[in-house]
């Protein structure tokens, strides 16, 4: 199954769950706001150089951005939490 | 966290094109922890303490007061979570950087309930890799 019908069956549970409709409104609200201000617009570019960093793995180990890209093009996955 | 299961199931391809892939998020390490060990993720998750690398890279948003109060509502302490006296939280985003660092693609979402697909992101990072 791709992600995207995985993610559309969570949506579907959330919208069926226990959350009341004006949150769901607020919260839908929010993402059309950002969809229409163009957040993703403020993100660096293609072509820009990607800015360094150092930060700490699960494992303790300090990882830069040099190193993931030392052998080989980095993919960097950012998502917002476990929640 | 169906991303980053897909993901795992995808990291194959990702190994065929040389690439090292990590996840980034401001939640404190033992929560980063906990989630690859219940998961079986075998790539990295790094902490971004107070979003500083998603600002670096135009990711971070603010997260408005009645946006706070549902998400209150909906049990999630986020500045206990993250360590942070903050609400910030980065767009979800995949970023392709080739060996030089510079940026060959970027997909950020600003509906957290989309996500790109694995393979999309393998097939921009292998058509960034011919250019």
């Amino acid at each position: 199954m791709a992600l995207s019908d995985t993610l559309e069956e969570i949506r579907n549970a959330f919208e069926a769950g226990a959350t009341p409709r004006e949150d769901i409104r607020i919260l839908d609200a929010h993402v059309e706001f950002l969809s229409a201000s163009g957040a993703a617009e403020q993100a660096l570019p293609e072509g820009t150089v990607a800015p360094e960093f150092a930060m700490p793995a699960t494992t303790g180990a300090t990882v830069t951005l040099s190193d993931l890209r030392a052998g080989g093009p980095a993919v960097l996955v950012w998502f917002r939490g476990n929640w | 966290m169906a991303e980053l299961e897909a993901l795992q199931a995808s990291l194959p391809g990702f190994e065929d094109l040389g690439a090292t892939l990590v996840g980034i998020c401001p939640q404190l390490p033992e929560h980063s922890a906990e989630l690859k060990a219940r998961l079986g993720l075998t790539f990295e998750l790094l902490h971004d303490a107070g979003n500083r690398t998603a600002d670096a890279y135009g990711l971070a948003l603010d997260t408005p007061p009645e946006v706070v109060e549902v998400e209150r509502r909906l049990g999630l302490d986020l500045p206990t979570f993250n360590g942070t006296r903050d609400w910030r939280l980065p767009m979800p985003a995949s970023v392709c950087v080739d060996r030089g660092g510079v940026i060959r693609s970027m997909v950020a979402q600003t509906d957290h309930t989309l996500r790109p697909e694995p393979e999309a992101t393998i097939e921009r990072l292998r058509s960034g890799l011919q250019t």
